[in-house]
């Protein structure tokens, strides 16, 4: 940590900066842009995550896994577009054009605008080129790190009164972005790190008056999906919940905290909102942002509000983007990268949604593709020489989901299954030919794959006998999944504490549902008359 | 007459008095208590819960039991070993199965690491290296080839069993021909310089592959006026012990020597170290 502190502080040192009007009076900084949907709905605290286009502007380290083309729109004039394209070995480059024109800026003695064009162009990898580290540790195969050459091809300033200015210059970013699971990220990126002069860079260079250094600005961000699949901390089917925080520090500015989340439903519908802090020229401002997204296979849109912070307005930011699903630039692998085409990587699977079954286990057939391992509900399955799978998944009684889970190179994708085991009985009526069986026998499944009844797949259960005080104690218990309490007495005269009644018929004693008899004995051997039961049933909510 | 109504009528009441009486009595069946609970409101929600597709899928619903086989051990013998192609080296898994040994499928090693085969089944047959069929000790015999760089190597080993569960493994090696001498003493501590009292120095080495490939172990004993001696494995002991015996004439100074010491095996390896041995009178 304490290295970690030592080095920050050299970075900020080593960079010198100098106040000029457009940075240092107004607050407009050319080479820093948060203008895309996703990321102003929450808060613009995007550094940690950077699993989009995006990436190209909070952490070019994301890019290793991002892909597709976002074009965000402030107005006819405030326009980004951004591009990153997988290069098929687990990177991308990035192209990020940024057309910015801030007006009406109040200064002392009127108002001021600018008017910059800023270019990107970024390389974002996983650490494949290390293979020493790579391949000994999954660890290091969610490690991404990347680059951005930001150039600022024209900046015009104008102010009240006094002559046009431009400008030009360039900057570059570094960004580290770590998929610590499958639910979290962290990042960390450098922005602006060149310093002044350094290879011509570093600095904002006017055409009138003395350059201005760029401040170099430090983002730590974190992202986790607190609720959402079966991998996440909370899972919750069709629902998901992101987290996302972010601190920004400069060596010249006040640091700034930004907190946002993003809530989905159905993997198609986003809610998002963040607070957002920001530069101003009087300080810090503060501001809640709000967004929403729509993704549908290879589209999406977003849409964010937020506050500018030099000008004090409202606005509104809409992003459109597109995934294409075959666009790489050289496609060496078995199935597309990156994360996004894991997708592929489950070529066959036996199994459906929603399967009913009286079977204690069931048959996962399939195929991957090459290097690719499977893991089902936590298991490695054998794969044969032709990348076949079969095993056998043991199932509960009850509710099962099976959790098929694709592994390649540190990344992963989850499919699920929901399997409900049902009870299968045999009645001792069924052997009686000719008896006509009612519905009895569906209801008796049903009440014993509830855990209601208590039968063997072995054993017979007879419909057409009477029923015990005590069975019907048991029955009723764990029908209304009443506690049960602990047994350290006899519970009745005839009910001693190491039978195993015991709780039952204490527990519904206890309720109320069955009571003793006058002499204190529970009688759990005799028999329900017909009037005892409806008194009980009632008191259950039979109607 | 009149006697055979009155008997008419004793005779129904004695028939039909108990079939009421029994019907008063009559008492809750099984098939009744069910449709009873089934119809209960909360066991009518449970029911309709269970049957939801969207209730209830939780993570606490993956059935997680003892799928996969389990692996004891999994080891390479020898540890160390040349690339010399014929030093035979042991690869011994030992495995169990949560349904019992004979649901295991097979156990394969991906040799590719040594530079031989990438999927080479071990067996438990009792053969082939193998000491006890049925053990749930698998084997499987190798030479390292010599194309093989030095260094650590792994050999990835998986186990499958017949419900298609697959646990995997590895079996750590060190691919080397350095002998090491792992220990030098003298026997006594302190040697008499009388020209009868013999000497000894015992040397303990650890040679990759098998001990019998050690070619040389040498002894300079130049600083005692002897030759340079050759140190004799000694097997009356099951170390691998080498030793050599002198004795130290009356013309030697007391006082610490130095005793260099080598050694050579049939791969070219060499080693070499040295002994601090105290003389006396």
């Amino acid at each position: 940590m304490k290295k970690i502190s030592i080095v920050i502080a050299l970075i900020f040192t080593f960079l010198s900066l100098k106040s000029l009007a457009l940075i240092g009076e107004i607050g407009i900084n050319p080479f820093w842009s948060d203008l895309v949907g996703r990321p102003l709905g929450i808060g613009g605290g995007f550094s940690g995550a950077s699993d989009d286009p995006s990436a190209i502007l909070f952490n070019p380290g994301g890019l290793a896994w991002a892909k597709g083309i976002e074009a965000s729109i402030k107005d006819i004039e405030n326009l980004t577009v951004i591009q990153a394209y997988p290069t098929g070995f687990g990177s991308s480059f990035g192209l990020a054009v940024i057309n910015s024109n801030i007006t009406n800026i109040p200064i002392s003695g009127g108002t001021a605008s600018s008017n910059s064009s800023l270019i990107a162009l970024s390389y974002g990898t996983k650490l494949s080129f290390l293979p020493a580290l790579y391949e000994k540790n999954e660890a290091f195969q969610r490690i991404g790190v990347g680059l951005s050459i930001k150039a600022l091809l024209g900046e015009t300033f104008k102010r009240t009164g006094q002559t046009d200015r431009n400008a030009s210059g360039y900057d570059v970013d570094l960004g580290v972005l770590w998929k610590g699971g499958p639910w979290w990220s962290a990042g960390a990126t450098l922005q602006n790190i060149l310093p002044a002069k350094m290879l011509g860079g570093g600095e904002v260079v006017w055409d009138v008056g003395d350059p201005e250094g760029i401040p170099a600005v430090l983002r730590l961000g974190g992202a986790a999906k607190v609720i959402g699949d079966i991998d996440s901390p909370v899972f919750m089917e069709g629902r998901e919940l992101s987290i996302f925080g972010e601190l920004d520090v400069s060596k010249s500015k006040p640091a700034l905290a930004r907190l946002g989340g993003e809530w989905g439903f159905n993997k198609n519908f986003f809610l998002r909102s963040g607070l957002m802090q920001q530069w101003a020229q009087t300080g810090v401002s503060t501001n809640l942002n709000f967004g929403a997204g729509y993704r549908n296979g290879e589209w999406g849109v977003d849409a964010s509000t937020y506050r500018d912070p030099i000008t004090a307005q409202n606005l509104f930011c809409l992003s459109v983007l597109y995934f294409p699903k075959d666009w790489i630039v050289i496609k060496n692998l078995a199935f597309d990268k990156p994360a996004i085409a894991l997708e592929d990587a489950l070529t066959k699977i036996s199994l459906e949604d929603n399967i009913s079954t009286y079977n204690d286990s069931i048959d996962v057939l399939g195929k991957v593709k090459d290097g690719v391992a499977v893991y089902i509900n936590g298991g490695q399955a054998a794969l044969d020489e032709k990348n076949n799978f079969k095993t056998a998944v043991p199932l509960a009684m009850g509710k099962n989901l099976i959790v098929v889970d694709a592994r390649y190179e540190g990344e992963n994708k989850t499919w699920k299954y929901k399997v409900l085991r049902r009870a299968r009985i045999q009645l001792a009526e069924d052997m009686n030919k000719g008896r006509i069986i009612s519905d009895g026998k569906s209801k008796v499944e049903d009440l014993v794959t509830l855990g209601v009844i208590d039968v063997s797949s072995e054993a017979e259960f007879a419909l057409n006998v009477n029923i015990t005080r005590g069975e019907l104690a048991v029955w009723i218990a764990k029908a209304a999944g009443i506690e049960l309490p602990k047994i350290d007495k006899d519970v009745f005269i005839d009910v001693e504490k190491t039978s195993q009644i015991a709780p039952y018929v204490k527990a519904v004693a206890d309720q109320g549902l069955m009571t003793s008899f006058a002499d204190g004995t529970f009688r759990p051997k005799d028999e329900v008359s017909k009037e005892e039961g409806d008194k009980i049933f009632k008191k259950l909510g039979y109607k | 007459m009149r006697s055979k109504f009155i008997n008419f009528i004793i005779l129904f009441f004695l028939l039909i008095f108990p079939v009421f009486g029994e019907t008063a009595k009559a008492n809750l069946t099984k098939d009744e208590a069910i449709k009873l609970l089934s119809a209960t409101d909360i066991v009518k929600k449970k029911i309709g819960d269970l049957f939801s597709w969207t209730v209830g899928y939780d993570i606490s619903k993956v059935n997680k039991v003892g799928l996969t086989p389990i692996v004891n051990y999994v080891k390479a013998v020898p540890f160390r070993i040349p690339p010399d192609g014929r030093t035979i080296i042991g690869i011994y898994a030992s495995v169990n199965d949560p349904d019992g040994l004979a649901n295991i499928a097979g156990v394969r090693a991906d040799l590719g690491p040594i530079g031989r085969l990438p999927n080479t089944a071990l067996v438990d047959n009792g053969m082939f290296g193998d000491t006890k069929a049925g053990d749930g000790v698998y084997t499987l015999q190798a030479t390292v080839s010599p194309k093989t760089a030095m260094g650590e190597k792994d050999i990835p080993v998986s186990i499958a069993n017949k419900k298609g569960w697959l646990a995997l493994a590895k079996a750590s090696l060190v691919v080397d021909i350095i002998p090491k001498i792992t220990g030098i003493k003298s026997e006594p501590e302190i040697l008499s310089a009388d020209g009868t009292t013999p000497a000894k120095i015992l040397i303990w080495i650890d040679n990759p592959g098998r001990e019998s490939d050690v070619s040389e172990v040498s002894v300079d004993l130049s600083r005692f006026g002897l030759a340079r001696a050759q140190a004799l494995r000694n097997y009356d002991v099951v170390d691998p012990i080498w030793e050599v015996q002198f004795t130290i004439l009356p013309s030697i100074s007391s006082g610490n020597y130095s005793i260099p010491v080598t050694v050579a095996n049939a791969a070219g390896g060499k080693a070499s170290g040295k002994i601090d041995i105290k003389v006396g009178r």
